[in-house]
């Protein structure tokens, strides 16, 4: 069957150790090729959320499911094999390994997906407009070239999934506006995006805004952008169906 | 690429690094000197405890001329004897046993050059000198006890036929805790005519194998004399190499062990630094097995480089040792390497694996938590 959902969460709930209810009974569906901003306060649940959508924390109950796959009873080496070949993620704080070079970084997510290619690392590189630091280790580079380089990191595999946290956190304005270019490019590109973030430019710049409030969805509304692309996808379809 | 990436977090972790190293080192330098040790000097340690004398005795031996025939003594041949014996680096100092009477009484009176007797029984409890002179004798304690002989009195004993009897000075009172407390020893030299030596004391460098080897040679040489071995004494000889091997191996293993708490220790504090970079490996999409490789791999690079320098430093070391003690020197050979190589290799993998246990237990989500 082919599903036209990138990740559907049904009734998602996490507690940690010591009864700290970080999701309460979270449901929600993106479809693919889809931009959407997970937004709140601090403690509301949102990184968290990402990090059971990338499987790096399991949820306490509920299902997840990403691009038609029950994630239910993954292993970490069973999302860690499904994380590389579908899912892309970009860091707040980078995680850069400190003495490889740019491209090595590119080129180590390379190596555990098949083999390091340096032609497409370095072609990675281009894409996020840093080909020229690509010998530069992450000491060398500003906190703005760390989250491109950690971006080619995300996209060297062409996932077909991108789960940011807060990608913008830690850079200025000019940056901000670069990487924002790279996830707009993304989007065209058909890609799944969902980008936990504070700041609304971001959260604005996708199609749905999903506000999380202690643990729960407070609210889930479109944006300007999204309500334009769901117009001229309506467009597209009464064309098509007219075609027809 | 994990080549480059276990030389580049090495070179990055130069001080925990330097410290496994110089730790494993350590160990790989001792292993290879207790092996070195144990293997070479084996024999040089027999040897040295060959000053402690004889280990086996030559006497003549049986002949059967046919199947059923009664069994002859041989006459020995001490010449081809002493050949042979030289051939395998052996020594002997030939003894003739004769019997004289002493206050009535039958009594064993052993003649050997004083210097051969002293080289083959330093064992002995001697109370007062060694006979030297030709009219100077040992006398066993027992033999003493029972005559009530002393150092500096005489005795007296006549051989059967001899015309008259024979006078020896009592230099020295021995305990040698076997037969020859009953016996007398003289260093009259042998006269022609009486050159028949009964027996000889032998100290074969080695233990039971190469005096079975002397033994097989003798027989096949025709010399006429069979070897037995003074077990007694080779079993004290095997217990003091079996002894200080054991030490040895004891202070082995407990600087090991040390070693290796110090090593997990520094690997410990190492994972602990970089846990955020292994839950980036695992996040990017590394199993956890690919997670263990790689710390094994890196504990294994320290280990092998930590084997060619401590084999390089523990064969110096136990060649300055063991000159300093046996006076001789080191062949180099593979097992202390193999040994050098298999410890180190071993404490680093072992705490690389431990390091990957707890780098794994670590919630990937947490350390790459953007806060």
């Amino acid at each position: 069957m082919v599903t036209t959902q990138a990740i559907s969460v049904q009734a998602v709930s996490k507690i940690y150790p010591g009864g700290v209810h970080a999701l309460a009974d979270v449901s929600l569906e993106v479809r693919q090729g889809e931009w959407i901003a997970i937004m709140g306060p601090s403690g509301s649940g949102k990184t968290t959320l990402l990090s059971i959508l990338n499987g790096l924390d399991k949820p306490t109950s509920g299902q997840i499911h990403v691009l038609g796959t029950d994630t239910h009873g993954f292993g970490p080496d069973d999302w860690a094999v499904f994380r590389r070949e579908n899912i892309g993620l970009v860091f707040q704080q980078f995680h850069l390994i400190p003495y490889l070079t740019a491209v090595e970084n590119v080129m180590l997510a390379q190596y555990y997906h098949s083999m390091p290619v340096r032609e497409q690392a370095l072609a990675a590189l281009e894409r996020v407009q840093l080909a020229g630091r690509a010998h530069h280790l992450p000491s060398q580079l500003s906190g703005g070239e760390q989250q491109r380089v950690c971006i080619a990191r995300a996209l060297i595999n062409d996932p077909k999934v991108v789960l940011a946290d807060e990608p913008t956190g830690n850079l200025d304005e000019e940056n901000e506006a670069r990487v924002l270019d790279v996830f707009r490019s993304l989007h065209a590109e058909g890609k799944t995006l969902v980008v936990v973030t504070h700041d609304p430019e971001i959260g604005c710049a996708g199609e749905r805004i999903v506000a999380l409030s202690h643990g729960k969805v407070s609210k889930d509304t479109r944006t300007a952008e999204g309500e334009r692309l769901l117009s001229a996808r309506a467009v597209t379809g009464e064309v098509r169906e007219h075609l027809r | 690429m994990l080549a480059h990436m276990i030389r580049h977090s090495l070179v990055k972790s130069a001080r925990v690094t330097a410290w496994s190293l110089a730790t494993l080192t350590a160990s790989a330098a001792l292993a290879t000197i207790f092996f070195a040790v144990s293997i070479d000097v084996g024999e040089t340690m027999t040897r040295s405890l060959r000053s402690l004398g004889a280990n086996a005795v030559a006497h003549a031996g049986q002949r059967h001329d046919g199947p059923g025939a009664p069994a002859t003594t041989t006459t020995a041949d001490w010449e081809r004897v002493r050949e042979l014996a030289k051939a395998r680096r052996a020594d002997l100092v030939e003894l003739q046993l004769r019997v004289a009477m002493l206050q009535g009484a039958p009594t064993a009176i052993v003649t050997a050059d004083s210097a051969g007797l002293a080289r083959m029984t330093p064992y002995w409890a001697m109370n007062g000198v060694r006979a030297v002179a030709e009219d100077e004798c040992a006398m066993g304690r027992k033999l003493a006890q029972a005559t009530g002989a002393s150092i500096g009195k005489s005795v007296e004993v006549h051989f059967e036929g001899a015309a008259r009897s024979e006078r020896y000075r009592v230099t020295g009172i021995f305990d040698s805790g076997d037969e020859d407390e009953g016996r007398i020893f003289v260093t009259r030299a042998v006269r022609p005519g009486d050159a028949r030596f009964s027996y000889a004391l032998v100290s074969v460098p080695g233990g039971e194998p190469d005096i079975d080897a002397l033994n097989a040679s003798l027989a096949a040489g025709a010399a006429g004399v069979e070897l037995t071995p003074l077990r007694q004494v080779l079993h004290g000889e095997q217990a003091v190499v079996g002894k200080i091997n054991l030490l040895t191996g004891i202070t082995l293993l407990a600087v090991l062990l040390l070693s290796s708490v110090g090593v997990t220790a520094a690997v410990l504090s190492r994972v602990i630094e970089r846990r955020k970079e292994l839950a980036l490996l695992q996040a990017i999409g590394a199993r956890r097995r690919s997670v263990v490789a790689f710390l094994l791999s890196e504990g294994a690079s320290v280990g092998i480089a930590a084997a060619l320098v401590g084999y390089a430093v523990g064969t110096g070391l136990s060649q300055v040792i063991v000159r300093q003690v046996f006076g001789v020197s080191v062949t180099p050979h593979v097992a202390p390497f193999l040994a050098a190589t298999v410890v180190s290799v071993v404490i680093a993998t072992l705490a690389a694996g431990i390091g990957a246990r707890r780098a794994l237990r670590m919630g990937t989500a947490v350390l790459l938590k953007g806060e």
